[in-house]
């Protein structure tokens, strides 16, 4: 969780000082602000040892092959066929909620959970946390389309694009840490709940989606009964998203670690297969 | 000889294994269907207007910004969220004698037009197809337009509008639909829902 702690540095002091790139600059300083995730999940990911290099090549697959299906399938899948941009900004509050949750975070939710069940071999999966390894190579992968995507279809200043590209990555990291504790369950568990899978999915796509909504509804809303005026302050929407990351680090860091007893080392097969 | 631990024994998934990723798969076929239709349902939500004098109700998207008793037109509704121009619905009222034919219409909104509107260009008269089955006429016409704010310094947008008449004893209803040339045929549809739920 590095990464996100650095990309949350960046959109504090990005946004604290409101910094805006000169026009001719813009571009090329975009793209680099929206290659950070990825930046800095590949320094974490190649350059430390341990458990992280036996699944380097694995992880790095996830990333890839969830990107392109990103860019192929779940883009064009919000934007063209659930059309959210049309009717859900304009909603109220809990068909936004529920919106986004069945739209955008079930997207991602299952994006993350096909590539990682069926394009990481069975083999390559011998602990826990190997899941949580690929499901956040999966979700960086995610990351870095959509913010391509915002950076280049949307022009923000700096200062926006560094709090949009924190909040998108942790809310794709909250989508990793459960949808890998739904897998590690599906993988190791002997006596496996048969519907947990299946929420935790669910519950996944619920937190990434709830969080577009209310993130955007904190940054522009007025906190003060003095002067109860919309006003835009991004940084309390990636406080919440900050706050959402580490709530969900938490419990799912809990509920590993409680998840031993009824473990069992390899009770499935192949999942490439 | 056991195999090492880093290539364990992969064994058949089992049956909980197996019914745990179908209900995942499940999961999304639902939440796909379901957010489609939730998608139509707040698009395709409507709420209703009545005109006690002029006697016309129909049903209008929430959204839209409805304006009464205008100039030349009974009620208005207008999406001002379009982008280039409002998407327009308008309702008028013409009184008509007994033997005034659609052309008379037609000619005098022409008429009015060509000196109010820039580039007014009249298209072809065609047959209209009502929700009950009769059929009436409709014409279509184009005029170019630029956006009401002059500080928004916007280029000008090309207007596609289709006039629908109908006939009801002594009064001619005229319902205006207009929309960008961009946007005409996509917003098609609300002319045809509208006109669904007209009652007049």
């Amino acid at each position: 969780m590095l990464e996100c702690g650095l990309l949350f540095m960046l959109a504090l002091v990005l946004e604290g000082l409101a910094v805006s790139l000169p026009t001719a600059l813009r571009a090329p300083g975009n793209l680099l602000i929206a290659l950070l995730p990825a930046l800095f999940w590949l320094l974490n990911s190649w350059w430390r040892g341990g458990y992280q290099s036996r699944l380097r090549f694995a992880a790095t697959g996830c990333a890839v092959i969830t990107g392109l299906l990103c860019n192929a399938l779940c883009l064009p899948l919000i934007k063209n066929l659930f059309e959210v941009h049309r009717w859900l900004p304009l909603a109220d509050a809990v068909t936004r909620i529920l919106g986004y949750s069945l739209t955008a975070g079930l997207t991602q939710a299952l994006a993350v959970w096909f590539v990682v069940r069926f394009a990481v071999p069975r083999r390559e999966l011998t602990e826990r946390l190997d899941l949580l390894v690929c499901c956040r190579a999966a979700a960086t992968g995610y990351v870095l389309v959509t913010v391509i995507d915002f950076a280049l279809n949307t022009g923000p200043t700096a200062s926006a694009l560094a709090v949009h590209v924190f909040n998108q990555t942790a809310a794709l990291n909250c989508v990793a840490i459960i949808v890998s504790y739904a897998l590690a369950e599906l993988y190791f568990r002997r006596e496996l709940f048969l519907p947990m899978p299946m929420l935790a999915t669910a519950l996944a796509a619920f937190v990434s989606g709830s969080a577009i909504p209310l993130v955007s509804g904190l940054g522009n809303a007025s906190l003060s009964s003095l002067q109860p005026v919309s006003d835009t302050r991004p940084l309390f929407g990636s406080f919440y998203s900050l706050g959402l990351l580490l709530a969900v680090l938490v419990v799912f860091r809990f509920l590993s670690a409680n998840a031993g007893a009824g473990s069992a080392p390899a009770p499935d097969s192949d999942g490439a297969s | 000889m056991a195999l090492p631990e880093r290539f364990p024994v992969v064994r058949p998934p089992g049956p909980r294994q197996r019914w745990a990723n179908l209900l995942v798969v499940l999961l999304g076929l639902v939440g796909l269907f379901f957010s489609l239709f939730l998608r139509d349902q707040v698009l395709g939500a409507t709420i209703r207007y009545s005109n006690l004098q002029a006697g016309i109700n129909a049903n209008f998207p929430p959204d839209w910004l409805l304006e009464e008793a205008g100039s030349d037109f009974v009620f208005r509704i207008r999406d001002t969220a379009a982008p280039d121009f409002p998407t327009t619905l308008q309702v008028s009222l013409f009184p008509v004698g007994s033997d005034s034919a659609p052309r008379n219409i037609f000619d005098a909104l022409t008429l009015q037009r060509s000196q109010t509107l820039a580039a007014y260009s009249v298209g072809n008269a065609q047959s209209y197809l009502l929700p009950d089955g009769i059929e009436t006429s409709a014409l279509s016409y184009t005029y170019v337009t630029t956006a009401e704010n002059p500080f928004l310094g916007s280029r000008p947008v090309i207007v596609e509008g289709l006039d629908v008449l109908v006939f009801e004893r002594d009064q001619a209803l005229v319902i205006t639909y207009r929309a960008s040339a961009e946007n005409f045929g996509r917003e098609l549809q609300h002319l045809n829902r509208f006109m669904q739920s007209l009652d007049f």
